[in-house]
């Protein structure tokens, strides 16, 4: 099998299997119970807190674990337009948001907030656009960092300046999913208030996630219970998949720039097989886009050719698997391709595990099918 | 208290001296669907069909199962009781307590087997029908059109009593009517034209067209999915997946693009009608609505018609989409059949299908490509998948 659907869940390192195995076996207890076996527990969250805490130069305290990536956007956003309803009511976000920001954003839309999309050409927010929509009245901006389709990057800092000239009170979410130990950063060169991570695209396993959130941000609780997480994320702590998150994470920091360029090395290397059919692959990501996702369009339907390639056991994907099952619109079309291209799209994304052979192979099927398939 | 369920036969009561041979039939088929419910003896009288739990049964499930066999007019759960007056009359009001309070009118019917019994039929309804007023003031007797019939009968162990009636299935039972092969595509029609077909009596196998990878293997799971359910209706049967790819590359490379959609439909055709002979089905059945899509024009239906060696069976030819939405609802199919996992065969739909062709300029289209060879390869590509109603779920 050769996988290389990553942006959509990573296999775990082994590592992580083995923390959330030893966990569940013999580290079970209730994290919040008072006796020593609970504060063991206790212990692992601390401790994992402070892994995430440290690959974002952060501070422990403003690192909350939630279930994944779409908790923690809704938290974000139904979190902060809850504690901001008084202060404004415009909500500004890009058009090529994942749909756990796209969705909630509608949602707030129908609790009587004003929800400007920004045009995001290519991925990228168009900025002029951006400056244009901010005013007093917006108490939320949300950008994500990278587009999880094309892998391109947003200027978070950017957005930031902006923001701060024109809505200093509003707060900067940044949906960090696709950029958290994929690409270089920190809360310094990734100035939002709230960023948002999930453990299962870094090798982890599926079911836990993090925010962090800027000490003195402003944000309510959108689900109650036991007080878990300061209040922000009532519930028992997912205790082996948040340590088996910073297990994954410590090897992910650790390893980052070899990481990146053992991806960019496989992104280039398929790349290079594909431009030499100029008539048959146009690349869709920018230039400068995540080394770990590279989005092709080929002259195929881009179903036909998943299909095909999974008659091989190669696996990609078309749209974003978490939301190929609707119909909506795509967020290549929205990204301002054309229906021939968004169409035609492919995503091939890269994980620890990919190797150069398999970019050979997967180079060469599609080669085979874009030459032997029916063209769309 | 022991219940049983009483089925009414349909029209096949109105057959003559092969009756039994259709009786026959619908009890196995009865026995085929209640054997997961528990264990039952089936006995049958005259019109009428009595399924009596041995042990602990299923019931409901049992009444579930029983509404999709075709043959069954109506079925009703009916009390058992004594064969005695005494016990019957207090037995009969607390029997049939819930349908009496919801009416304002009502009837009872009585019935005797047993000759013996010390009341005429006419005898047990008017003391019953007395004694039931006397319990329920609120109720009128309305002997023409009343709210609920309470039944009687008396037979020959026990008596049995029951009200409220529920619609069966209706048609005819299943393998009475000979075998077809019906050609299942994954989308609304087609499992209604089987269900139908069924209903009267056809024993059905299915045929799907898979092209991968332009089709995906979820949709193929949904055609399986679309046959289980059709299953529960026409019992057990084959499904044929012939491998289609080569074939719809080559009509899309030879053949002029207008006419593609037609020269597939004729090859589907002769594929699906040579494979009801290698299984001894005697005609084919399709989902096909005149005018409903650019390839069921009357010009494409008779195109598609001359490629075809046996009959072609229609049963929704003359019905609107939403009337075949309705069935589909009413079968269970509707949710199954509007999955979206097809959309890669618009790669094959012509931009401009030509709607009035002739039957010549199709037949000439198709002559443009040697498909004798790759037909013969489908056919020997067919794989052959069984479905039986109770295995999944």
């Amino acid at each position: 099998m050769i996988y290389f659907d990553n942006a959509a869940t990573t296999r775990p390192y082994d590592a992580a299997i083995e923390k959330a195995a030893a966990l569940m076996r013999e580290g079970y207890a209730n994290p919040s119970a008072i006796h020593s076996f609970g504060t063991a527990a206790e212990g692992e969250l601390k401790a994992a807190r402070n892994v995430i805490a440290r690959t974002l130069g952060a501070k422990p305290e403003e690192i909350f674990f939630t279930s994944g990536g779409t908790e923690g956007n809704n938290i974000s956003l139904l979190g902060t337009a809850d504690a901001k309803r008084r202060a404004g009511n415009r909500v500004v976000i890009s058009s090529v948001e994942h749909a756990s920001v796209e969705n909630t954003a509608k949602a707030l839309e129908a609790r009587g907030f004003e929800v400007i999309c920004i045009p995001s050409p290519k991925g990228e927010i168009d900025y002029a656009a951006l400056t244009e929509a901010l005013n007093e009245k917006t108490v939320l901006v949300s950008v994500m960092l990278v587009n999880n389709e094309l892998g391109t990057i947003n200027d978070i800092a950017r957005v930031k300046r902006l923001a701060d000239e024109k809505c200093p009170r509003a707060t900067l979410h940044c949906d960090a999913v696709q950029g958290y130990l994929k690409i270089k950063f920190s809360i310094k060169t990734v100035p939002a208030d709230i960023l948002t991570l999930s453990a299962h695209k870094i090798h982890a396993p599926k079911g836990a996630g993090a925010l962090y959130i800027k000490r003195g941000t402003k944000i309510n609780a959108v689900t109650f219970g036991g007080g878990q997480e300061s209040g922000l994320r009532s519930g028992t702590q997912n205790t082996p998949a948040i340590a088996a998150f910073a297990e994954a994470a410590k090897i992910g920091y650790a390893r980052l720039d070899a990481r990146m360029e053992h991806a960019r090395m496989i992104k280039e290397r398929i790349i290079a097989n594909l431009s030499a059919h100029p008539e048959l692959f146009r690349i869709n990501s920018p230039e400068n886009s995540s080394p770990f996702i590279l989005n092709v369009s080929t002259p195929v339907m881009s179903e036909t050719m998943l299909h095909y390639l999974e008659g091989f056991g190669i696996y990609i994907s078309v749209g974003s698997a978490c939301s190929s099952k609707h119909k909506s619109k795509s967020i290549l079309s929205r990204a301002g391709f054309d229906e021939k291209t968004y169409k035609t799209g492919v995503r091939i994304s890269i994980g620890d595990f990919n190797t150069p052979e398999e970019a050979e192979e997967l180079a060469a099927r599609m080669t085979e099918g874009a030459r032997t398939l029916i063209h769309a | 208290m022991k219940e049983i369920i009483l089925l009414k036969m349909g029209e096949l009561v109105l057959k003559g001296l092969n009756r039994k041979s259709f009786e026959n039939k619908l009890i196995a088929n009865v026995n085929r669907v209640i054997k997961p419910c528990g264990e039952f003896t089936i006995t049958h009288a005259q019109s009428a069909v009595y399924v009596t739990p041995e042990g602990d049964c299923d019931m409901d499930r049992a009444v579930e199962a029983l509404c999709r066999v075709f043959g069954i007019a109506s079925l009703s759960r009916a009390g058992e009781c004594e064969k005695d007056m005494e016990k019957i009359l207090p037995f009969t009001a607390d029997y049939c307590r819930g349908e009496l309070s919801r009416a304002r009118t009502f009837k009872v019917e009585s019935k005797r087997s047993d000759k013996q019994f010390p009341l005429k039929s006419p005898e047990i309804a008017a003391e019953a029908g007395g004694y039931l007023l006397e319990k329920f003031p609120h109720l009128r007797v309305d002997v023409h059109s009343p709210d609920v019939i309470v039944n009687i009968e008396i037979r020959d162990e026990m008596a049995y009593v029951h009200a409220g009636r529920i619609k069966g299935a209706g048609g005819m039972p299943v393998g009475t009517n000979g075998k077809a092969m019906l050609m299942l595509s994954g989308g609304i029609d087609s499992p209604v034209a089987g269900y139908m077909a069924a209903k009267r009596g056809v024993e059905l196998s299915c045929i799907h067209y898979f092209s991968y990878p332009y089709t995906s293997n979820q949709a193929l799971e949904k055609v399986k999915e679309l046959a289980h359910i059709l299953s529960r209706y026409a019992g057990r049967m084959n499904l044929y997946v012939v491998p289609f790819t080569t074939i719809q590359e080559h009509i899309k490379k030879y053949c002029p693009d207008e006419l593609t959609t037609l020269v597939m439909r004729r090859i589907m055709m002769e594929i699906a009608c040579a494979q009801a002979e290698r299984v001894g089905a005697l005609a084919v059945v399709t989902g096909e609505s005149i005018g409903q899509v650019a390839s069921q024009t009357m010009h494409a239906l008779a195109s598609t018609d001359s490629a075809a060696t046996m009959p072609v069976l229609r049963p929704v030819i003359g019905m609107d989409k939403t009337e075949i939405v309705e069935i589909s609802r009413k079968i269970g199919a509707f949710e199954t059949s509007i999955l979206p996992y097809e959309d890669c065969c618009t790669v094959f739909t012509p931009k401009h299908p030509k709607t009035r062709p002739s039957v010549e300029e199709v037949k000439e289209a198709e002559a443009m490509f040697d498909f004798a060879p790759l037909i013969e390869e489908a056919m020997l590509g067919i794989v052959k998948i069984r479905i039986n109603p109770d295995e999944r779920e």
